[in-house]
């Protein structure tokens, strides 16, 4: 295994995953809710009175969050390397695997590790060694 | 007050992701690609996500 040094960047990832859990906490705080976004974005297909507008204003945030980022002009710009046909089928693949494992990498990963429940750190494992796995068929067996 | 709660969680966690870069998928595959050239920043941002909540 090699580093790529280049590409890391501890500081931004240190920032960046301040602002997720100080986001998950604030959410848990102040609404009681754990804040999974597949769970969040699952629950407004299925709707429940009382249940909806929260749903839709967390979005509405997360929707919003590119164009905020964009006002300040001295952050990097935003990349998204992939094709739009790639981007479709992996979230498909995403929503359905959310679904089956009840939870994403936000309400397992970040909110659930944090509380220390031993569903989400099975979850976890199994995506993140699904993701690892993926990536090496893709990558190295394929040479996509 | 919740409704202004849960806008503000969804900006601030949204504003993380972009920021962590966790937003570009080739930057996240470069994390997952043990074998190849790998990128460990997502490692902190997962870190960093957990004790910053707990």
């Amino acid at each position: 295994m090699t580093i790529d040094w280049n590409a890391f960047a501890p500081w931004p990832a240190l920032g960046g995953g301040l602002l997720i859990g100080v986001a998950a906490a604030m959410f848990l705080l102040l609404n009681g809710r754990i804040a999974g976004i597949s769970g969040v974005v699952g629950g407004l297909l299925k709707p429940a009175r009382g249940d909806v507008a929260w749903r839709a204003a967390f979005l509405l945030g997360l929707a919003i969050a590119p164009a905020v980022y964009a006002s300040f002009a001295s952050w990097p710009a935003l990349r998204v390397e992939a094709g739009d046909g790639a981007l479709v089928l992996a979230g498909l693949l995403v929503g359905l695997g959310t679904r089956y494992g009840s939870g994403c990498t936000s309400g397992h990963g970040v909110c659930g590790l944090s509380r220390l429940s031993p569903r989400s750190l099975a979850a976890t494992l199994a995506f993140m060694g699904a993701g690892f796995g993926t990536v090496f068929v893709l990558r190295h067996l394929l040479g996509l | 007050m919740t409704l202004f709660a849960s806008l503000l969680a969804g900006l601030v966690f949204g504003l993380g992701l972009l920021v962590s870069g966790m937003a570009n998928p080739a930057k996240v595959i470069g994390f997952l690609d043990l074998a190849g050239a790998l990128d460990p920043s997502l490692a902190f941002v997962m870190v960093r996500c957990g004790c910053s909540e707990s």
